[in-house]
């Protein structure tokens, strides 16, 4: 009968031990206490996430763009490095003139790389998700483009305001002086605070560097 | 005691879990058995459009219901797989693992794309089709001597379009005219195939009627004499006999049975199948109980919200890849196919709620276009997909007779039937008269009017020039067969006589 009792209570901790969730994984971009707080300037966090940002990090140094990047109080959203992959992708169909290595790219293309990183910084102005709403409000790029915020919210059933909140950045790509036209791209990961301001991590299945 | 008490619980658990065996089951009386089945006119009616319903479902693909060796639970649209996905053209933007193998042409290291490799289900219709040559010429009640012609010719269609349709995706296919058939078939030469393809059709045309009775739909989701003949002209074809081709397209031309609809008319065309440019689709009508559930329909995995639920595109065009093939939209937006074919949703919006469409179709950037040649109402539920799935039209054969003229050195007639497709899309008319130019630019044409059609694949293997739009296939492994699907493992069953095509026993 003990015997029983023992393998009982055995089987029952193999039951409660055995479903820690500690498999769970999200990819590493917010700190492991999950607070948000990264501790370190937001070109720091870059270059210290190398799987996913050492190509924006480098084409930020490219750009000399360090210094806007980690301004005080500005928002950053932060492309990942495949998004940065399917753009040279497109720029450069053919693998034969593909320049071969990041300093490799000619001046021109560089400028416009720069107009686009640009275009990810919100300066002075720290968008964080709690401040959003399902309406939409707007701000001015560095690079002088307007753009667009809102929060969504899904639940993969379909009901109407529950589950996941996630925040819509989108970007008026029309050329100045024509009807607004916004692209918009989902943020996987929000609100990660730096030393200087706060960065967001893009979608990078579907969006492509620059808007394009 | 206790211990009595755990005994008498354990046996009454086993008595609980063993007493539920079948054992009162038995056949119910009213199984139709073979002999029962062959008897009226109703008999023969139903056999025949079985014959259609299973070759229906042998496009959209096997699941896990139709052989044990599948680990699918629903079909895909395997129509898609075949004639589409391997065309160069196409993108997962969600970067589905599964899909991408398809694209590259990875076809046998995935079990989700083992199914494709699969043609038990062409083999079902054409066995079905076997049981109703034999069966029908002794029924006698309740069917008329002309109506038993039709339903034969109708099956030895059916017959000869499974063989066709299995041909272009797998090249040699064995050739099966018997029913009940059990001797170890072997694949036969591809040109053997759509020579038989070619006589069955010839016995079949005098008996076809032009339509059927019903509405459009209904007439040409069944054998008539238009979809024989194209189906005449695709295999003539593949025998590169261009003569016969041209002539059983002008045939099909001089019936007057079928025109171009208009630009606007293409959404009736492909949302309900009731245009006169069908010559020979395959429909489903959820009114009657028909339609294709989330599986099942190539549709449900390009649309997304505000027609399906779905939050994300898995399959689409990237926006590069419409501007190169729609070089007319690049220039001047003058290509009016690009806005019946493809759209932009304003992905900013809750998924919850049913999401805008721009005016602009490429507003979304180059992994975020949406494929709408085939669409839905839009209430977001993920079944009830009933749009045909489309097999032959006239554009397209009117494209495959240009090809025909221009490759016979009759530049001038194969002009006039390219320019009524530019025509209608409202592009400038085509005037250059050098024979392989024209050729050239009818595949172009061909490729932007049937884009997500199924006839890309199946154009570029017949020419042998799929590796020159996909990567991923070299020009010797095309000359190996890389073009054609691989034979699945459930063919080699019991089946000395089966061989796997060359390149697939050297890939994967």
């Amino acid at each position: 009968m003990m015997k029983l009792i023992k393998a009982i209570a055995f089987i029952g901790i193999l039951f409660t031990i055995g479903c820690k969730d500690s498999y769970f994984t999200d990819g590493g971009a917010k700190p492991a206490d999950q607070s948000g707080n990264l501790g370190v300037s937001t070109m720091d966090y870059l270059e210290s996430h190398r799987e996913s940002f050492d190509t924006l990090a480098r084409l930020i140094r490219l750009t000399k763009l360090e210094d806007e990047v980690n301004a005080q109080g500005n928002t950053f959203f932060a492309p990942r490095d495949y998004s940065i992959h399917n753009y040279f992708k497109l720029i450069y169909p053919d693998p034969q003139n593909t320049p071969a290595t990041l300093e490799a790219i000619p001046q021109e293309d560089m400028d416009r790389i720069a107009a686009i990183i640009k275009n990810y910084i919100i300066p002075g102005d720290e968008i964080v998700r709690n401040d959003l709403a399902t309406t939409y409000s707007y701000a001015t790029t560095s690079g002088d483009t307007k753009a667009r915020f809102n929060v969504v919210t899904s639940d993969y059933l379909g009901n109407v305001n529950l589950g996941a909140k996630f925040i819509m950045f989108s970007l008026n790509v029309s050329p100045a002086g024509a009807t607004e036209r916004y692209q918009s791209v989902q943020v996987v990961t929000a609100d990660l605070r730096s030393t200087n301001g706060v960065v967001h991590i893009l979608n990078s299945d579907t969006h492509i560097f620059g808007f394009n | 005691m206790k211990n009595k008490v755990i005994a008498t619980f354990l046996l009454v658990l086993i008595l609980a879990e063993t007493s539920c065996k079948k054992w009162l089951d038995e056949t119910p009386i009213n199984t139709v058995t073979e002999e029962q089945a062959w008897k009226n006119g109703a008999d023969a009616e139903g056999a025949v459009a079985a014959a259609f319903a299973i070759f229906r479902r042998a496009l959209s693909g096997l699941t896990k219901e139709d052989t044990p060796s599948t680990t699918r639970n629903g079909s895909w649209g395997d129509y898609y797989f075949w004639g589409d996905s391997r065309s160069g053209d196409w993108i997962t933007p969600n970067n589905d693992g599964d899909w991408n193998a398809g694209f590259q042409n990875h076809l046998i290291q995935r079990t989700e794309l083992e199914p494709m490799t699969n043609w038990r289900l062409f083999y079902r219709a054409i066995e079905q089709c076997n049981l109703v040559l034999e069966k029908i010429p002794e029924i006698t009640d309740g069917l008329t001597d002309e109506r038993k012609a039709q339903l034969l010719a109708e099956a030895r269609f059916m017959r000869a379009l499974s063989h066709f349709y299995a041909a272009r995706v797998w090249g040699d296919i064995p050739i099966n005219l018997k029913a009940r058939n059990v001797d170890a078939l072997g694949r036969e030469p591809l040109n053997t195939v759509m020579r038989m393809v070619v006589n069955e059709v010839d016995m079949a045309l005098p008996n076809l009627l032009w339509e059927n009775k019903g509405t459009i739909k209904e007439s040409r989701s069944r054998g008539t004499r238009g979809a024989a003949l194209a189906l005449k002209a695709h295999a003539l074809m593949w025998l590169k006999d261009y003569q016969g081709a041209s002539d059983a397209i002008k045939q099909i031309m001089d019936s007057n049975n079928y025109r171009l609809a208009t630009i606007d008319g293409l959404r009736t065309m492909f949302d309900t199948g009731e245009s006169a440019e069908v010559i020979f689709e395959m429909y489903y009508d959820k009114s009657k109980g028909e339609y294709s559930d989330y599986y099942g329909h190539i549709m449900t995995y390009y649309l997304t919200n505000p027609y399906t639920s779905r939050g994300e595109l898995s399959l689409a065009v990237p926006k590069s890849k419409i501007l190169e093939i729609y070089p007319d939209y690049a220039r001047d937006k003058s290509d009016k196919r690009v806005n019946e074919f493809f759209q932009s949703i304003d992905f900013s919006v809750s998924s919850s709620e049913l999401r805008p469409i721009f005016a602009d179709p490429l507003q979304n950037g180059e992994r975020a276009i949406m494929f709408a040649k085939f669409r839905k109402v839009k209430d977001r539920t993920y079944n009830l997909m009933d749009a045909p799935v489309p097999i032959f039209r006239y554009a397209d054969v009117l494209l495959l007779k240009a090809e025909a003229d221009a490759r016979l050195g009759r530049v001038s007639e194969a002009l006039e039937n390219l320019n009524k497709v530019r025509t209608r899309a409202g592009i400038p008319t085509f005037t250059r008269d050098d024979a392989p130019v024209v050729i050239e630019e009818v595949l172009a044409e061909r490729r932007r009017e049937l884009i997500g059609e199924f006839h890309r694949v199946y154009d570029l293997v017949r020419l042998g020039r799929l590796h020159e739009f996909n990567s991923y296939i070299t020009e010797q492994g095309e000359k190996d067969g890389a073009g054609f699907f691989p034979v699945s493992d459930e063919a080699f069953a019991n089946n000395p006589n089966m061989e796997q095509t060359y390149y697939w026993q050297f890939n994967q």
